[in-house]
């Protein structure tokens, strides 16, 4: 999903180099809780989903974000 | 955001100017929860407004803010709208030249900023927990006053709406990407009781004087203020004063 990687890298401030699904909230300067939800908002503005909050308090590393992402939208369409 | 069926917690709803913006979010359909520590007004209130649900509570304790509003959320699943009104105004110089205790008194600051500051704080942590998690596009009012620039005579009053005023603006900036809004109302002098109790007749002649309108606000021009920002989603981490015109 090129286009979640996109927005990741845009909200959190990451090169497309640095990006990796291991990557967690510890790792990357940019990424708190409020970051989080910009990049909820961000996600569910550009693929046109909405989730809910047991989803988005699930997404603890850049893999989790994808995945929840990638069901939702195939979900919705 | 329609006022109607809104699920509102107001604070402070059984004095005069809670007392007036309950009537009107009423009036207009909204389902209003009143949290009051004046257990006699709130009976009082529940009588001239049986529409209106009253809970007894401290809104200085955390443990009676949290069972409050499980109580509500068991009740109507959901909060739209938190008003934080319920206040105390206290005058008192920092250095009093005739009395025989001097300086200000911290017991009475510490009162002063408890309820008007901290309680502020704690109910809308609760309430804001409740709409992030159940993803609802909420409001917070929070009343301050024209005080929040600093009146002579209220330390501990002008801080803790100064306070006031900074949290909205923190909260807009944090809440916003939730869909919450932050907004605060600054009253001037308003015709209430309190305002009676705190200010001599003289010196509330000479402030009606410093007022251009030369009069003290009514309560429901704050009911009215209120319900234009409940219907207005872009005001937003702003403080809006409703003061007849008067510079402080």
């Amino acid at each position: 999903m090129e286009k979640v990687d996109s927005i990741l890298c845009k909200v959190f401030g990451l090169k497309e180099a640095e990006m990796n699904d291991d990557l967690t909230m510890k790792d990357v300067g940019r990424w708190d809780s409020l970051t989080h939800m910009d990049l909820i908002t961000s996600l569910e503005s550009e693929l046109n989903i909405e989730f809910n909050m047991d989803e988005i308090m699930s997404m603890k590393d850049i893999k989790s974000i994808k995945e929840i992402t990638e069901k939702k939208a195939l979900g919705s369409s | 955001m329609i006022i109607k069926d809104s699920i509102v917690v107001l604070t402070g709803g059984a004095g005069g100017l809670g007392k007036a913006i309950a009537e009107n979010l009423i009036k207009n359909g909204a389902k209003v929860m009143v949290l009051d520590i004046n257990k006699k007004a709130l009976g009082e209130l529940k009588h001239t407004l049986p529409d209106v649900t009253v809970y007894d509570c401290d809104i200085t304790d955390e443990k009676q803010i949290s069972r409050t509003v499980d109580s509500i959320i068991k009740k109507y699943s959901n909060i739209n709208i938190l008003i934080n009104n319920a206040g105390i105004i206290h005058n008192e110089p920092l250095f009093n030249l005739m009395a025989d205790k001097k300086k200000h008194s911290i017991e009475n600051w510490k009162k002063v900023l408890d309820i008007n500051l901290t309680a502020v704080f704690l109910l809308s942590s609760h309430v804001v927990e409740q709409m992030i998690m159940k993803r609802t596009k909420g409001l917070i009012i929070n009343i301050s006053s024209i005080s929040a620039k600093g009146n002579e005579g209220q330390s501990a009053y002008s801080a803790a709406k100064a306070g006031v005023e900074a949290m909205t603006k923190v909260w807009a900036k944090e809440l916003g990407r939730y869909g919450i809004r932050s907004v605060a109302i600054a009253p001037g002098f308003m015709d209430t009781d309190s305002t009676h109790v705190a200010l001599s007749e003289q010196i509330l002649e000479d402030v009606k004087e410093e007022i251009l309108l030369k009069k003290l606000g009514d309560p429901h021009d704050i009911a009215k203020t209120i319900t234009s920002v409940i219907e207005n989603d872009f005001i937003n981490s702003t403080v809006i004063e409703v003061d007849g015109g008067m510079c402080m």
